[in-house]
């Protein structure tokens, strides 16, 4: 069990150019930061560069101090803040995965104990007798990831380093974690990858500008972080094939009930001359992953510079509640020419229906559908 | 359970982080000269070559050209003896001193006790100590010196040789957070400290009145009790003790600040 109060770290930086004149520049990396995660559950932090999540996490494994507030930590800590850096390139895979064993608290006989497990999971008995140096980095994070999860640390930190995995070892990596947690281990994971922390953890804790800013079940922090810090950058189309303006116009709700439907809107100027045999309007989950999209063929449009008026409708029944992007793709000779992801976003409030709400934590899309079950 | 905050531990508790992690100090260390030696065609030669250097450079300047005093004995025993405390205490400082700034990357993003490094670090020097006493020994033996019990008491100076290079590498870790001038000055202060030291001659060099002075150096006392235990030249007088004494006091402020400061110094790095 882990429980943050109030904590905050400053770094005093000497500014090099006039380090003579300058008084030190002070930067609180974070600050007034509270939490408490439950022994068996797992939180993702998530947040632009320079939020403070690697700050977090090693003030949490004891490598930094913080300056002020305190965080109690119920269980040896183990973590991974870094692909490799604690294994040395000249050593083969087995000594350094028996130095990290030791590094990790474990003595030579619980060492010799855990080492086949370790080797197994990582998959990588073959490459044991090379020195690391020739590793890839998948190779570090396997060993590392291994070793450390056969230790007997009971609150696990990892520092972006999932993401090197390739989806075979991230597989296997889901379903350990599921055990891990099971067996009450306690995990913070940082990352900037939304759909790898939802399928990792209960709770996201969004950090940014030196604060937290958002901390609940995964799917609403991960929603509100779209929302907030991962918007498209504003669109620039100097360089656009086919567009001298975009305008999105916004997503109505058209009736209400259960055939209510979503009406969103494009205005585009076209450049003189130019068209694109087709369009296809596309809708996105707060993850950025594709859910369905409409195609409409432009070969009716004529050729000198008009503004068109675009509108696309579907049943907004297929929508869990939630935060959905709006991308739009211009088409020539059935590939995809030109495109402008995030150029629209909307929002579909909570459903009354429970059973809608907690679909709408697992997953973006609905369709109706029966289920039934039989007795006896 | 354990709590984080500001506060700093107390010194008994650090001090038993270090010794749970001593395993680790000690696994760095056979890792760190296993690779020094691995990637080398030499190997091991690469302890003596420069030794050996040494010794024909100093024989020929102060026993053959400067004829410098030796108290009956052959001069390159003299020369050999001294360098042998010498050089480990340099090695110590030379190792020690920079350890934190060199490995700063590595103490950001691995949990260890961040004193484990500069003590690894330290012990570096002990493959290079033992081939060269392996060496003076041979060498004792073609000068046909006799080997005294007073030998036995070698341990023991190791560790104090130990104890003396270490006390300085630790203030320079402490010292050289936000700017390096520490590792600088403490390596210059080796060059000059050579002479200010009796490594290729004897105390007795200096005339008489001021012969104690060159006991306010530690290592002069140090380097004595080596001379004393392998060729029976007489002990440092009981003042230059008292000296190396205040030099253990000195060590252990020096590791104390350590633990005091060493989140203000990962801070830096």
């Amino acid at each position: 069990m882990i429980s943050v109060e109030n904590l905050g770290k400053k770094f005093s930086i000497q500014q090099l150019p006039n380090r003579s004149t300058g008084p030190n520049h002070e930067v609180w990396a974070f600050r007034q930061l509270s939490f408490n995660l439950a022994a068996g559950k797992a939180l993702g932090l998530i947040g632009p560069n320079g939020a403070g999540k690697s700050t977090l996490l090693k003030i949490l494994a004891g490598i930094y101090l913080p300056t002020c507030g305190q965080a109690v930590m119920r269980g040896k800590t183990g973590a991974v803040l870094d692909i490799g850096s604690g294994f040395h390139p000249d050593l083969t895979g087995r000594e350094n995965v028996y130095f990290a064993g030791r590094l990790a608290g474990l003595n030579r006989a619980q060492l010799q104990a855990v080492f086949p497990k370790i080797v197994a999971f990582s998959g990588l008995e073959k490459h044991l007798g090379t020195p690391v140096k020739y590793y890839s980095s998948g190779m570090f994070l396997r060993l590392a990831f291994s070793t450390l999860i056969h230790t007997d640390c009971e609150i696990l930190l990892f520092d972006e380093v999932l993401a090197v995995g390739d989806n075979a070892f991230q597989e296997k990596c889901f379903q350990k974690i599921q055990t891990l947690k099971q067996a009450g281990k306690t995990m913070i994971m940082a990352s900037h990858e939304p759909a790898k922390l939802a399928q990792f953890c209960d709770q996201v804790l969004v950090m940014a500008d030196g604060q937290c800013q958002f901390i609940g079940p995964a799917q609403k922090a991960l929603s509100f972080y779209s929302k907030h810090y991962a918007a498209a950058p504003p669109h620039e189309l100097e360089d656009s094939l086919y567009l001298n303006a975009m305008h999105y116009q916004g997503a109505t709700v058209l009736s209400e009930g259960t055939d209510a439907s979503v009406s969103v809107a494009f205005k585009l100027k076209l450049k003189p001359g130019k068209r694109p045999s087709a369009v296809a309007v596309a809708i996105a989950d707060s993850l950025n992953q594709l859910l369905f999209s409409g195609h409409v063929s432009m070969e009716a449009v004529s050729l000198n510079g008009q503004t068109v008026e675009l509108t696309w409708r579907f049943p907004k029944k297929h929508l869990n509640e939630g935060l959905f992007w709006v991308n739009l793709y211009f088409i020539e000779a059935e590939s995809i020419a030109e495109q402008h992801p995030k150029a629209g976003q909307l929002e579909i409030p909570p459903y009354a229906d429970p059973y809608r709400q907690i679909e709408g934590g697992f997953h973006a899309i609905h369709i109706d559908s029966q289920i039934s079950i039989k007795q006896g | 359970m354990h709590i984080i905050n500001n506060k700093p531990k107390p010194f008994s508790e650090e001090l038993k982080a270090v010794w749970g992690a001593l395993p680790i100090a000690l696994a760095f260390a056979q890792r760190a000269i296993r690779i020094k030696y691995t990637n080398t065609t030499l190997g091991l030669l690469w302890v003596i070559l420069p030794l050996a250097a040494y010794l024909i450079i100093y024989s020929v300047f102060f026993s053959v050209l400067l004829k410098v005093d030796t108290e009956g004995l052959p001069y390159p025993l003299i020369a050999f003896s001294g360098l042998l405390g010498w050089n480990y205490f340099k090695d110590i400082i030379h190792n020690a001193g920079p350890s934190l700034h060199e490995e700063g990357e590595y103490l950001k993003k691995n949990v260890l006790p961040k004193f484990i490094i500069p003590l690894y670090r330290s012990l570096l020097g002990l493959v290079e100590l033992g081939i060269s006493l392996g060496l003076f020994l041979v060498l004792m033996l073609l000068y046909q010196q006799p080997f005294r019990a007073s030998i036995l008491v070698l341990p023991l100076l190791i560790l104090l040789n130990h104890l003396l290079g270490f006390s300085v590498a630790i203030w320079v870790c402490n010292l050289s957070g936000k700017r390096r001038d520490a590792i600088h000055l403490a390596i210059s202060g080796l060059n000059v400290g050579i002479w200010l030291t009796p490594v290729f001659y004897l105390p007795g060099l200096i005339p008489l009145p001021y012969q104690s002075l060159i006991y306010l150096n530690p290592v002069a006392t140090l380097l004595g009790a080596y001379r004393w235990a392998l060729l029976g030249l007489p002990l440092p007088p009981f003042f230059a003790w008292a000296c190396l004494l205040l030099w253990m006091g000195i060590l252990l402020a020096g590791i104390r600040a350590f633990f005091r400061r060493q989140y203000q110094l990962i801070d830096y790095l």
